[in-house]
């Protein structure tokens, strides 16, 4: 059980963004009015590229906060460990570029907030984090892709410390309550 | 006449100032509204048990160094078949349900166990993320058992249930919002509810929940309906509406002030300080009948109805204050029982008599003044009828010798009951009788170890470090002395995942554990690290006997590895198996020390240890002869009884007192035996009336959902009932024989 929390620590380095997507510069209101609302997750995750899946569950709530700014609140399940998905996901500037930091605190994110960029409907996020096993700096990321206004999906992908070849951590498949 | 300290001057003091004092009850009454606005409940059920006791002692440990597991509720799935891909599917879907639910902090069950996969694979959950078929399921749980043997304890050998511990989070398990908390996770449960799936919760929480649940509904429904019972008997003996109001007065006013009171001071109300309510309804009732007959006694001959009044004041008030007195007397023995609960009850109780007493002294004289001014005239009622119930009674005082002998025949064998009587607590006893709770409870006692733990708690070395050898040592051994005890699979500890490390080459230490959440480390080490815990699934509802005897084994086991010094067992099944029992051998000892303060205050009163020990017997008879029924019937004593019985005990006091009082006046123009008998023929309706008019009030909270306060009300029916008998058959007899000199003189 105590270790098990080693593994779902590193799996959540990917579960963590549940977030956003956008088409084009000003497709930002438009997802967010997407994602708004109560949300369900349900994926499989694995903690290294050798290693079996487990079973994800998440809850999400949405709510807009201002026309370029998304709150959430929510949590992750993986086995016998819960993760908070707490934060936001902003639209800097109008920019084609996002800001998000809801799992800071259980991702062990070296940097308070992370970056993202849209790209058609998918926004991809990447940040560092300090894997909480090895201690060791891992490169991690995220897409999301808003699929309809009542489905998106967030992959994850992730560096394996060992090898440093990127992996898929899993994907968790979101529905609209 | 009795002495009853002066405290009827209060209501004389009333009559001549009707108007203030009028306004100044109002003004209380008004306060007490909106106390009762801040009523608060507890489902409070350790902090009752609480006691000063090394055992109380190791659990506050146990609390204090590891987590409070008073927040654990279990959770338990019944279906079919769970080694189906459905059932197994709906399971996890339960699990994550409630591991996503905002109030829960962690779960622990088949699913959140993990086992080590080897270097490639790592840590991963003990079964599968998904099945492809039932074989597969079936495989995997049989595995699973035989690769993590405490995983037995967390689904049915037979496959058609399976639990999990939730651990909720502090804050959502307060008193406040405990019921809350519980109704959304049983809102939760219910969601998976088919025929062929039916999740209930059990546990601490769920316990606690349950509790609050029942005190509400019986305060809001039961008192009522008893006290609306009381008032209807007391309409059918008067025949006159405001007869039956002014009888109802005191007893609605002084439930009202005791709950206000207590929302006011923040006093919660418990499962203990429940039975108040319904016991203020008692006495206040039947103190108000005894004045209100005695007013309309008077009345019959003199048509001045405030002199009446205030004569009635004067004969009947002093024995009201005294029964007030004796029945405060025997609630305040309750503290000598050196508990937390009972001392509460025993205290807050005493003020909640008193107050009822100023009801009955000060609002019944007010009401009845204000109700005569308005042309009321109190009628002669068909409770005086009654009075032929004397009949027997005077006849038997040519027997009395006889009579005598009986009575202390009965009163021995019935002591006898006293001291052999067995003694049990149990907390489901405390639940409702068709509580979901209670029910769950039962099965997982019955299928599983139990739900609640106990644990022991392994003191570990800190001169050297936590993996050394001689420390691991400990542990181990330890668990060795747990299973000569306890069957393999109902335990589970630090070492299980120490063992699973062990496969891969690792090994525990205090880094390792030092970076893991202490929600979920607490469940196995202390914060600093100087005590291993071993939790062993157990039963809240083990008799005295099978705790003491399982506690025992586990001694000698522990004495065999020299480990006596290094480990203590505790947990709640320690709690009630143990100090529970020890507790009501104290509330037995109080019950003693109330009959001889009772005794003591009457002799007082009366002013004659003579007539003090006249009434010795015929006031222990109702209780050791209710205890000598319930030992012939194979009922053990439990807290409600035991509680009952002191308490009856003292309410039961009141007819000696009355009658007492008025052979007392009587003796003024007689001699003794005209004396007895004049008071038996004066005193008996007013007797049977109030006897009956309380023991219809008390039937109604027999119907209560929880079983304490139904065995609280019988016990204290079934002690009236004697109690009227005692007094109009023994008590004559021993004045009549006591007295004898003074009578030939």
């Amino acid at each position: 059980m105590l270790k098990k929390l080693l593994v779902v620590s590193a799996l959540s380095l990917g579960v963590l963004a549940v977030p956003t997507t956008s088409v084009d510069v000003n497709a930002s209101p438009q997802i967010f009015e997407n994602m708004t609302g109560s949300w369900r997750g349900k994926g499989k995750v694995k903690s290294g590229p050798k290693a079996k899946n487990e079973s994800i569950r998440c809850k999400l709530k949405s709510r807009p906060d201002g026309s370029s700014k998304l709150k959430m609140t929510g949590n992750c399940a993986v086995s016998g460990f819960v993760f908070s998905l707490n934060g936001f996901i902003q639209q800097n500037g109008g920019k084609n570029s996002y800001t998000a930091n809801m799992f800071r605190s259980f991702a062990n994110l070296k940097q308070s907030n992370f970056s993202g960029k849209r790209s058609g409907s998918k926004i991809n996020f990447s940040f560092k984090a300090r894997d909480r096993i090895g201690k060791q700096d891992v490169s991690a990321r995220i897409t999301m892709n808003s699929k309809s206004a009542k489905a998106f999906d967030v992959a994850i992908s992730r560096t394996d410390p060992k090898s440093g070849k990127i992996f898929s951590v899993g994907t968790i498949r979101f529905s609209k309550r | 006449m009795i002495n009853g300290f002066g405290l009827h001057k209060l209501g004389l003091m009333a009559l001549r100032n009707p108007v203030i004092s009028t306004i100044l009850l109002a003004m209380i009454s008004f306060a007490a509204i909106i106390g009762i606005n801040k009523l608060e409940f507890s489902g409070e059920n350790i902090e009752i048990l609480r006691d000063g006791s090394q055992e109380l002692a190791d659990y506050d440990e146990l609390l204090g160094q590891f987590r409070n597991f008073n927040n654990d509720a279990v959770v338990l799935m019944r279906i079919d078949n769970l080694s189906t891909v459905e059932g197994i599917e709906t399971f996890r879907d339960l699990n994550f349900e409630f591991q996503l639910d905002e109030r829960v902090e962690s779960i622990l069950s088949i699913f959140s166990l993990v086992k080590y996969g080897g270097p490639d694979e790592g840590w991963q959950s003990a079964l599968p993320a998904e099945y492809e078929s039932d074989a597969e399921v079936l495989e995997s749980l049989k595995q699973l058992a035989a690769d993590i043997p405490s995983s037995q304890s967390l689904f049915s050998p037979n496959f058609d249930s399976a639990v999990m511990v939730v651990y909720t989070k502090a804050e959502a398990t307060k008193d406040k919002n405990v019921q809350e908390t519980m109704d959304g996770l049983t809102a939760l449960a219910k969601e998976f509810n088919s025929e062929t799936v039916n999740v209930t919760i059990a546990g601490q929480p769920a316990i606690r929940a349950d509790l609050i649940h029942s005190i509400v509904a019986d305060l809001l429904l039961l008192a009522p309906l008893a006290f609306l019972f009381c008032a209807v008997l007391a309409f059918i003996l008067f025949r006159q509406p405001i007869a039956m109001l002014l009888c109802a007065l005191p007893s609605l006013l002084s439930i009202g002030w005791f709950l206000g009171s207590a929302g006011l001071t923040g006093t919660s109300l418990n499962f203990l300080t429940n039975i108040l309510p319904a016991l203020l309804i008692v006495i206040v009732f039947a103190d108000t009948l005894h004045l209100y007959l005695k007013w309309q006694k008077l009345s019959q001959k003199n048509e001045d109805y405030v002199a009446t009044l205030k004569q009635a004041i004067v004969e009947v008030g002093p024995a009201c204050a005294l029964s007030s007195v004796t029945t405060a007397a025997a609630l305040l023995s309750l503290c000598l029982s050196g508990n937390n609960g009972l001392y509460e009850l025993g205290i807050i109780g005493a003020i909640a008599v008193f107050g009822g007493f100023i009801s009955v002294i000060v609002a019944f004289p007010l009401g009845a003044y204000w109700a005569s001014k308005s042309g009321f005239k109190p009628k002669k009622s068909i409770a005086s009828k009654v009075g032929i119930i004397a009949g027997p009674a005077m006849k038997l005082l040519n027997y009395r010798k006889s009579v005598l002998f009986v009575g202390l025949l009965l009163c021995i064998a019935g002591l006898y009951a006293h001291t052999v009587i067995d003694s049990r607590f149990r907390l489901i006893d405390y639940l409702g009788n068709q509580s979901e709770v209670s029910q769950s409870e039962n099965y997982i006692d019955s299928t599983y170890y139990g739900s609640t733990p106990l644990f022991a708690i392994v003191d570990m070395d800190q001169t050297i470090a936590l993996d050394d050898p001689k420390n691991e040592g400990r542990v181990y051994e330890t668990i060795e002395a747990v299973k000569d005890v306890f069957p393999a699979g109902s335990f589970y500890s630090l070492a299980d995942f120490a063992d699973e490390i062990k496969k891969a080459g690792g090994k525990i230490d205090e880094k390792l554990i030092d970076e893991l959440p202490r929600f979920l480390t607490s469940r196995f080490i202390s914060e600093d690290k100087s005590q291993v815990l071993v939790t062993i699934f157990s039963s809240a509802n083990l008799s005295e006997s099978e705790m003491q005897e399982r506690l025992a084994n586990m001694d000698t086991a522990l004495e065999k590895r020299s480990l006596s010094e290094v480990v203590k067992i505790t947990g709640y099944p320690v709690l009630s198996g143990v100090v529970a029992p020890r507790l009501m051998d104290n509330l037995r000892i109080s019950l003693l020390v109330a009959v001889l303060l009772s005794i003591i205050l009457i002799a007082l009163s009366a002013g004659s240890i003579k007539l003090g020990l006249a009434c010795l017997v015929p006031n222990m008879l109702p209780i050791v002869c209710v205890e000598l029924i319930l030992y012939l019937l194979g009922i053990p004593l439990n807290m409600s009884i035991a509680v009952a019985l002191t308490v009856a005990f003292g309410i039961a006091v009141d007819d000696s007192i009355h009658m007492l009082n008025q052979y007392m006046l009587n003796r003024r123009d007689h001699d003794n035996l005209p004396a007895v008998a004049g008071a038996v023929k004066e005193v008996t309706p007013a007797l049977f009336s109030t006897t009956l008019i309380l023991s219809g009030g008390l039937i109604i909270m027999c119907f209560s959902t929880l079983p304490a306060m139904a065995v609280f009300a019988l016990v204290v029916i079934m002690t009236l009932v004697l109690a009227f008998l005692a007094d109009i058959f023994q008590l004559p007899a021993y004045l009549a024989i006591l007295n004898d000199k003074r009578s030939e003189k």
